[in-house]
């Protein structure tokens, strides 16, 4: 897309960022400090799904609308696309999987291959995060959407029978639904998160 | 520089897409697989509790709201569902009452003469310049206009006005601009509606009797249109005489308001009856 198409407020939103950007990682290769730089935040984010998949898995489950919860964990992984590189987007995807699946008593690993899937749709999906409320909202939707029918399709391929077919229709119509309203309520947060055309 | 990151990500994505679908195999197949489980449940199960106390209070509160919320929506369900209860009651009562109603009219017995009879269900009221019930029985039953209407009781409700393939309609003595003749006390007498009144006036030309409130008032055998001696009404109040000319008034046993079934005979009987 050409910038001159692009709203004034992307451009200038993209070139604070890189600003941002280009003080951390200077204008040649990596030095020693900046590495730690980056695994340091890479930490920090692991960190953060921790404590994302804590909460989902004892407080916000109790918080349910219409019998289902917003599911946080995928919202997070999608937002940590803004700052992560493609990498560490799929890795954090795998771990936060895997901590769902080992809180969970489902059979271990369908969680991590529906998350580690959802977080590189996240990360093929970066750009489109910084262009609006809406966009990004739809973004977290359509993850979300994807998540759950990964998820569902693993879960019955890998015998999960248990799988009740009215309420994995009802969380599949209804958490991306409260994962877009949550996604436009926090974007003037998270929208400080986003930095363009990070690879 | 571009094509190898992409290339690392595929990479990256497939072996972790790989060791998913490993774990999986793993812990379906042996039944031993439990060591990651409980490796990393064992460290998160704290953490939660941790969780649980700190944002319990905001839970229970949203909770709290959410459940006056629930607990509005799910009176307003329950008074439907006791309004829709009630209705299905009342329903029932009826159907039971009907039933007590034809029950009592099959066991009938009429005076003197064997008629046809054609139990019949109320099914509708027509208020107003001519009041009539509606019978679910008509020409194809044998109800035809003219027949006499009992009610459970084998009081005499009224007549046939009007009948068709299905249904007709009955007149009760109070809206019946015909007179019936009657017997009262031994001697013979005719009945007429009052307007606007559930009464009906008695006159007896011939020999008027001496009679008293509370004498019962029976169809006469001079009568073309009702076989003799069906239980009409009884007299209220105090009979006067004028001239020769006893005059009266008569309640009528029935209530055609309440009736809910009844039994039409077929009158006069037929040749073979």
């Amino acid at each position: 897309m050409s910038n001159r198409l692009r709203p004034r407020s992307y451009r200038s939103r993209r070139d604070s960022a890189r600003s941002v950007v280009r003080s951390f990682r200077g204008a040649t290769a990596f030095s020693p400090f900046q590495r730690s730089l980056r695994w340091g935040r890479g930490l920090a984010w692991l960190a953060g799904v921790v404590a994302v998949v804590v909460l989902q898995t004892s407080v916000v489950g109790r918080l349910q609308i219409g019998g289902v919860s917003p599911d946080l964990v995928i919202m997070v992984v999608a937002y940590s696309a803004f700052r992560l590189r493609d990498n560490g987007v799929i890795m954090l995807g795998f771990l936060a999987g895997l901590l769902l699946d080992a809180s969970g008593t489902s059979v271990i690993g369908l969680l991590a291959f529906a998350m580690t899937l959802v977080a590189w749709g996240a990360a093929l999906s970066r750009e489109q995060g910084g262009r609006g409320v809406m966009v990004n909202a739809l973004r977290i939707l359509l993850l979300t959407l994807a998540g759950i029918a990964v998820h569902t399709v693993i879960s019955i391929a890998f015998g999960e029978w248990s799988l009740a077919i009215w309420g994995t229709l009802q969380r599949i119509a209804l958490i991306p639904v409260l994962n877009f309203l949550l996604a436009m309520v926090l974007f003037p947060l998270t929208s400080r998160l986003w930095v363009p055309s990070l690879k | 520089m571009y094509e190898f990151r992409s290339r690392g990500r595929t990479l990256a994505l497939s072996l972790l897409l790989l060791v998913s679908l490993l774990l999986s195999t793993l812990e379906v197949r042996a039944d031993s697989w439990g060591v990651l489980r409980v490796g990393l449940g064992s460290w998160l199960v704290p953490l939660q509790r941790l969780a649980v106390e700190v944002f319990d209070p905001l839970v229970a509160t949203v909770e709290g709201l959410a459940g006056i919320a629930s607990l509005r929506s799910e009176n307003a369900a329950l008074r439907a569902q006791l309004a829709e209860t009630q209705a299905e009651m009342a329903a029932v009562e009826d159907q039971l009452a009907r039933l007590d109603s034809l029950e009592r009219l099959v066991d009938l017995d009429l005076p003197d003469v064997e008629q046809t009879r054609t139990l019949a269900n109320v099914v509708g009221r027509q208020v107003g310049f001519e009041f009539h019930l509606r019978i679910d029985k008509g020409l194809e039953e044998g109800v035809v206009a003219g027949n006499p209407v009992l009610d459970e009781n084998g009081y005499l409700l009224g007549r046939v006005g009007a009948s068709v393939e299905d249904f007709a309609t009955v007149i009760p003595l109070s809206a019946d601009v015909e007179g019936l003749t009657v017997l009262v006390a031994g001697s013979v007498g005719v009945l007429r509606p009052q307007v606007g009144s559930e009464l009906l006036s008695l006159e007896v030309v011939d020999s008027p009797p001496i009679v008293a409130e509370g004498e019962d008032v029976v169809t006469s055998q001079l009568s073309v249109s009702f076989p003799p001696g069906l239980p009409v009404g009884s007299l209220v109040g105090e009979a006067q005489v004028v001239g020769s000319v006893l005059r009266g008034t008569v309640k009528p046993f029935s209530d055609p308001q309440r009736a809910r079934a009844v039994l039409v005979v077929s009158w006069p009987p037929g040749p073979n009856e």
